[in-house]
């Protein structure tokens, strides 16, 4: 019986999420808390399942950027609920930590954003920078914060010619850190022609590339 | 042998009296007027400003955004220097959101000038003073276009570009909130899309009186990147429809980025002209779906114009007159460190075109 009801609680929070329902996910997280239903699993196996259902679904072309900016929206309305249950220590477990920021001379925020969001969801812990990130502002946001990945955005071909200099830069800094890269004007052979570890074509693809390069996957 | 401009050089109705007819007036305006021309013209509706043509015609950018004699001589200079039959003025897509009250990242040597933060903090109180014409730099826009129309008359198409309704309301609402607000207040958008572009068809027939040939509507955030073609029916469609019946005037529409899902949508805007961009969408894609209703403009990738050679760009041409597109055109605003040679490569294929039926050699 109690199986049946955690099965239903997290098919609920998931649905909520992909069917861009913040109400139903509001009911269903304070369900879950009132059925004593672990918050982390409550987030893990509802709210985070839906949202990867979502970025299949972005990268399939059913859902489009508002689609997904109001799943998303969804999805922190689960988390502020569910968050303060977590039990101390039991912190959600994050797979690395990432620097992220649209280039210098880059104001392009839509797509970054949505990187930022799905990489967090999927489990980095993201730094979001911003945009017209000039290189130093990455260096001293790594010195501080000494991330596992820094993610560079350029939407414009002007901008993204800055970026093997950053790339070289962010290298020499520290060999360890790995660079990913994305962008419309960029390809997968620009990116390895810049120097850099990893490319993905969309969010969800950064998500996925972003643990194949920690080989975590 | 002189041969005319734009006649088939065996045209059997070749007079001299035609021929200088032809020069007075570039054979952009027969191809709008839906005549027949021998294809293809390399004439751009979107920004070819790039570093080298600063430097050759001495007015570069900061400058060029706020002086109109500046903007006059930049403007001009891709038709001086390359040979392109076509000029389009301003250069920034900020002109409209900086005299309406965003935040304004400044132009620099190498960058236009960027919005960086919307005007109103909610959809009710974006307001459109009376007087914005007097706001900004429109003023600075509108006195280029009349010297420049001066100039030309007609025999160089001058293109006057504005920041489309959606890109313009999101720059002036936020434009994460805007789409989210397609989905999630859809009446109230649809209510800020019709006060925007009321604005934006009070400023292109301004254009056109101060004496753009033609208007071009940039929209980038109308991209299929982006939104669904649900959203562009709903929301678009009609707003594009509107300013079709009101903006006095021929209309090129430029959408960044994927737009083949939007196509069959954007043939019923009633627009006359559609500027696209490869390679996402090829001129053979957009023909299919647009048939002879829009004049096809592009769409020669900006990166081939960035990083290619001027033989690589010469390549796409071919490719692109051989799919029989109308205006040759960079795909998208061209990249300020663009070598002028491969601007140049581009007007060298269409008149190579023009003369041996483009065969590629």
């Amino acid at each position: 019986m109690k199986e049946g009801i955690q099965e239903t609680i997290l098919k609920e929070l998931a649905e909520g999420v992909i069917q861009l329902d913040d109400d139903r996910v509001k009911t269903a997280a304070l369900k879950a808390i009132a059925e004593g239903l672990d918050p982390l699993v409550a987030i893990q196996e509802g709210l985070v399942r839906g949202m990867n259902t979502v970025g299949q679904l972005f990268q399939k072309g059913e859902y489009f950027v508002p689609e997904v900016l109001i799943c998303a929206d969804s999805l922190y309305v689960g988390l502020e609920i569910l968050k303060p249950h977590l039990q101390k220590g039991q912190g959600i477990k994050k797979v690395g930590k990432v620097l992220i920021g649209s280039i210098e001379g880059d104001v392009h925020e839509i797509g970054k954003s949505l990187v930022s969001m799905m990489m967090d969801i999927g489990g980095f812990a993201v730094t979001d920078l911003g945009v017209d990130v000039p290189l130093q502002k990455f260096l001293s946001a790594h010195k501080e914060e000494r991330c596992d990945i820094m993610a560079i955005s350029a939407l414009m071909s002007t901008t993204m010619l800055k970026m093997p200099e950053f790339i070289r830069e962010i290298k020499k800094a520290d060999p360890k850190v790995l660079v990913m890269v994305g962008g419309a004007p960029i390809s997968r052979e620009l990116a390895q022609k810049f120097g850099a570890d990893g490319y993905a074509e969309d969010a969800q693809g950064a998500v996925l590339e972003g643990k194949k390069i920690l080989h975590l996957q | 042998m002189v041969r005319p401009p734009y006649h088939s050089r065996f045209s059997r109705f070749f007079s001299l009296q035609r021929w200088r007819e032809a020069l007075k007036q570039s054979p952009v305006f027969a191809l709008f007027d839906g005549q027949q021309i021998s294809r293809p013209v390399c004439s751009s509706p979107v920004v070819n400003v790039t570093l080298e043509q600063m430097d050759l015609c001495g007015s570069s950018y900061p400058e060029s955004f706020s002086h109109p004699i500046h903007m006059v001589n930049l403007a001009e200079s891709a038709h001086t220097l390359a040979g392109f039959e076509g000029i389009r003025l301003p250069f920034d897509l900020c002109i409209e959101a900086e005299a309406l009250g965003c935040g304004i990242k400044p132009a620099g040597r190498e960058s236009p000038p960027s919005v960086v933060k919307p005007a109103f903090e909610n959809f009710d109180s974006l307001t459109i003073p009376p007087d914005i014409f007097d706001r900004g730099r429109f003023g600075i826009v509108f006195e280029a276009a009349v010297r420049l129309r001066i100039k030309y008359e007609k025999s160089v198409p001058i293109y006057g570009g504005i920041t489309g309704p959606f890109t313009l309301a999101g720059h002036l609402c936020g434009t994460n909130k805007f789409l989210k607000g397609t989905i999630k207040s859809p009446d109230t958008v649809k209510n800020v899309s019709k006060r925007v572009t009321d604005f934006n068809i009070a400023y292109a027939n301004r254009l056109l009186e101060a004496g753009c040939h033609f208007i071009v509507v940039i929209d980038p955030s109308a991209s299929g990147d982006l939104i669904s073609e649900r959203t562009f029916q709903t929301f678009l469609l009609p707003v594009y429809q509107e300013m079709h019946k009101r903006i006095g005037g021929k209309v090129i529409l430029h959408i960044c980025g994927n737009t083949n899902k939007l196509l069959p949508l954007i043939a019923e805007t009633g627009f006359e002209g559609f500027s696209f961009e490869g390679p996402a969408v090829s001129v053979r894609a957009a023909r299919k779906a647009l048939g002879e209703k829009m004049i096809l403009i592009g769409n020669i990738p900006t990166k081939t114009l960035l990083l290619g050679s001027p033989e690589d760009v010469g390549r796409d041409a071919r490719t692109a007159v051989r799919e029989k597109v109308d205006l040759l055109a960079p795909a998208c605003g061209v990249a300020l460190q663009t070598p002028l040679a491969n601007l140049k490569a581009m007007v060298q294929a269409a008149i190579k075109c023009r003369l041996d039926n483009c065969s590629d050699e």
